[in-house]
């Protein structure tokens, strides 16, 4: 005889309501489970807890970015900048006193607004586009400014410009003065000459040019680290040009001298002076700019003006650093200083610079221990002439 | 400098910090730049007298690094540097052994504080070479340890899917759910870091409120809807080592406690994973010693970053914090933080043991519950006072970007989005373009 049983009811073939979906347990007509104690009813599916984390999510960072795009950097003043601002992105407004480039790209310049100042710095990248984008603010200039503030206690505040486009510039594009008015007054701001470049010189940590617009003469110094930028504007920077050049006065040893530190600040003169015939280039336009003067006209009304005398070499004197050569012709004497750095660069020197040789010199008037003095900048201002006849 | 007024800071900071780690979900660098902001915020300290303040922040960090492994273990709130302590830490405390894996992770962190010790003369002379040969490549280390990260989040689907899409999705889902998670944080970060949405007078704790979002909230939530309760455990008086294997583990966390504390923007959590990896550590007690010395390394080694002369390297809230108020120069500097994280280390394996002891007793009595539901609202009502309703949005949505790794079982070290992304991009010079992308200009 044999018998057949019903399968065994599974939990799977129970109705889901009789079922506790906390623990898995038949709880039949309970509405809270007797074994774990959770309510049947009302409850919510972890699924939309799971999709609300992500709606949430993607919403609320659309309304923070649309928050982001219509706020613009608090303006503050300098010296409202605190320890706890640290990480603080905020604009400041004022003017640039300094500006420096670095070898790798970097760029810092001072901003000074009417309570303190704040050094503005942008690391290799971002300075590499402030320059490319010409954003790099000159001495003089105002700008906006908006970073992030840096706090250190042995240094003090200064603000990091992450993003070219948040530097924007007011340039200041100064009225061309006459290198003769330019003075003591003047030092710290930002002044615009027009000349011929008569000189050049290196020293070790950058060049310069001596300016000649026939009122005078000033330096225009060149910072390695800046000239590294100026790529084919260098050519400009060569004897011989005809330029007009803007940047901060400064002063060094009691000399007064520009400091250029963009290449978007020398620009070649439209109505150049050149000679007739002359190239442009090293030495191709030496005499020109230099008037041709007897030495007995020389005096301080003449100070940095760039002349050519000619005449005798009379005496020598020797210095620690350089050779006063006593030129004379019929109307007078004057001491022509030949720095041992030019001399060095001098072909033929021991025979050029001896007592009898007749010179024709080009340099500046200059004044040492109240004597009147020309000085050459270069090399080839001092050659010999021929004998007068 | 009075010597007994830097062991009393240090031992005031180590029991402050100790305390403050029994609280689920409170992180030390937050307390701390709130101590600031009410006792520095004219650049001088009213309450700690100014040159002890790096003593006691130090001894904070140490005791911090150290006793956080109990919130971690029994409470279930570890914070992202102890994440990997959780797992192997929570099956020798299903074993009854939790109070041994909290003496393990101790052990570490002693081995890694040795470590930095000896290892101090190296690090005057080789970390300053070594930043100036990293810094030109920082951008793609970064992007290397990104690209590692994201690409070793495995599938944790079942692949039992009927069908082949089915099976498809499940495999994805944890993988999409990482990346999602890493790239909406770093979404928040490039805006964060780029506009300003918070109060300026507090901006050095400005990134506190996303923090907190993605970080503390979402363990608080699931704290408060989740009930802790602990086997019985056995209060053991020797451990399962021996100097062999301590030595091991405390090598391998105090390199990977090393990467995370010397590269940017690379935390704890990052350093431990790497660390994991590399020395392919499969005894749980190493991985346990090895994540203790490595976390302790992460935090108090990046935090000396600042001590080494010559090497002008601020690494860790705690640095970043201090640096407006105080910048250390001198060797002396040096080997006073050096004997400050020494004493302070010792006296936190002291405290280690003793509140473990303490939680174990406790923890099923207790109502953690409320614990967890007190811990939000502070949470919620310092970031309101700080950074009033708009702290509370970012942290809103930093939750809710927070909670995807603990929806979808991905890794909540993609949440470090936040500072990986913006940082790294603006390390290879990418990130005015996407700051331009996006409008923010």
């Amino acid at each position: 005889m044999s018998t057949t049983s019903a399968p065994t009811p599974t939990l799977r073939d129970y109705p889901a309501e009789t079922i506790c979906p906390s623990c898995g347990k038949f709880v039949g007509a309970y509405t809270r489970c007797p074994y774990c104690g959770c309510e049947h009813k009302h409850r919510i599916s972890i699924r939309f807890f799971r999709i609300f984390s992500i709606v949430i999510s993607l919403g609320g960072i659309f309304l923070i970015w649309l928050a982001a795009r219509g706020i613009n950097a608090p303006l503050i003043k300098i010296k409202e900048i605190s320890p706890l601002q640290s990480f603080a992105y905020v604009r400041i407004e004022g003017e640039v006193t300094r500006t420096s480039t670095y070898s790798d790209g970097g760029v810092s310049f001072v901003v000074e607004d009417t309570t303190g100042s704040l050094q503005v710095r942008a690391y290799a990248d971002t300075g590499k586009m402030l320059l490319k984008e010409n954003r790099v603010p000159s001495a003089g200039d105002r700008v906006s400014v908006e970073g992030t503030i840096n706090f250190r206690e042995d240094r003090g505040a200064s603000m990091i410009v992450n993003v070219p486009e948040k530097v924007t510039i007011e340039r200041v594009v100064p009225a061309a003065v006459r290198i003769a008015d330019i003075g003591e007054k003047v030092i710290g701001r930002k002044a615009l000459i027009e000349g011929r470049i008569i000189a050049t010189r290196t020293f070790p940590k950058g060049s310069s040019v001596t300016v000649s617009d026939g009122t005078g003469t000033i330096e225009v110094v060149v910072w390695d680290s800046s000239r590294a930028l100026f790529g084919e504007k260098e050519k400009l920077l060569a004897e011989g040009r005809s330029v007009s050049v803007q940047g901060k006065v400064g002063k060094y040893k009691d000399t007064l001298q520009i400091v250029l530190d963009f290449p978007g600040d020398i620009k070649e003169r439209e109505h150049a002076l050149e000679a007739p015939g002359a190239k442009p280039g090293p030495g191709a336009n030496a005499g020109v700019g230099f008037q041709k003067t007897d030495i007995g006209d020389l005096n301080r009304g003449k100070t940095d003006q760039p002349v050519e005398i000619t005449g005798k070499v009379t005496g020598l004197r020797r210095s620690s650093k350089g050779t006063a050569l006593e030129l004379a012709d019929p109307t007078g004497s004057v001491d022509v200083f030949v720095w041992d750095t030019l001399r060095d660069r001098m072909p033929r020197a021991s025979e050029v610079m001896a007592v009898g040789t007749m010179l024709k010199v080009r340099g500046v008037v200059g004044e040492y221990r109240d004597k009147l003095q020309v000085v050459p900048r270069s090399a080839d201002q001092v050659e010999e002439a021929a004998r007068p006849e | 400098m009075d010597t007994g007024q830097v062991i009393l800071w240090t031992l005031a900071g180590t029991i402050c910090s100790s305390l403050i780690s029994l609280m689920p979900a409170l992180h030390i660098y937050n307390v701390a730049g709130i101590l600031i902001m009410l006792t520095m915020g004219v650049g001088t300290s009213t309450l700690i007298p100014m040159p002890y303040v790096p003593a006691f922040m130090m001894a904070m960090v140490v005791g911090w690094a150290i006793l956080n492994t109990i919130p971690a273990l029994f409470l279930g709130a570890p914070d992202e540097s102890a994440i990997f302590v959780v797992l192997p830490g929570q099956k020798y405390m299903m074993q009854g052994r939790g109070y041994e894996a909290a003496a393990l992770t101790g052990v570490g962190a002693l081995a890694g504080i040795l470590a930095m010790f000896l290892a101090s003369p190296l690090f005057f002379r080789t970390l300053p070479k070594l930043r100036n040969i990293t810094r030109p490549h920082n951008f793609w280390i970064m992007g290397l340890i990104i690209t590692y990260m994201l690409m070793s989040e495995w599938p944790k689907g079942s692949g039992r899917q009927k069908t082949g899409w089915g099976r498809f999705i499940d495999g994805w889902k944890n993988l999409a759910a990482g990346l999602l998670t890493f790239f909406l944080s770093g979404i928040l970060g490039i805006i964060i870091l780029n506009k300003p949405l918070v109060n300026v007078e507090f901006a050095f704790q400005n990134i506190m409120p996303v923090f907190v979002g993605l970080y503390a909230i979402p363990w608080v939530v699931g704290n408060i809807f989740s009930k802790t309760e602990i086997p019985p455990q056995f209060i053991c008086t020797t451990a399962d080592l021996d100097y062999r294997f301590w030595g091991r583990g405390g090598l391998a966390g105090f390199i990977g406690g090393m990467i995370a504390a010397f590269n940017p923007v690379v935390t704890g959590g990052i350093g431990g994973f790497i660390a994991g990896h590399v020395t392919a550590q499969r005894d749980d007690r190493l991985f346990i010693i090895s994540q203790g010395a490595s976390k302790t390394v992460y935090y108090v080694g990046g935090f000396l970053m600042a001590f080494i002369p010559g090497l002008y390297r601020t690494r860790g809230g705690m640095a970043w914090m201090l640096r407006p108020f105080f910048q250390p120069h001198t060797f002396e500097d040096y080997w006073r933080i050096m004997g400050v994280i020494m004493l302070s280390g010792g006296l936190s394996f002291l405290l280690l043991l003793l509140f473990s002891r303490l939680v174990i007793r406790v923890v099923n009595k207790i109502n953690y519950r409320s614990l967890s539901v007190v811990t939000f609202l502070l949470m919620v009502g310092v970031v309101y006072y700080l950074f009033e309703w708009v702290g509370l949005g970012l942290m809103t949505v930093a939750t809710a970007i927070g909670l995807i790794p603990v929806y979808y079982h991905s890794r909540r070290m993609n949440c470090m989005g936040v500072l990986l992304l913006p940082i790294t991009l603006n390390m290879g010079g990418l990130g005015p373009a996407v700051v331009r992308l996006m409008g923010l200009v």
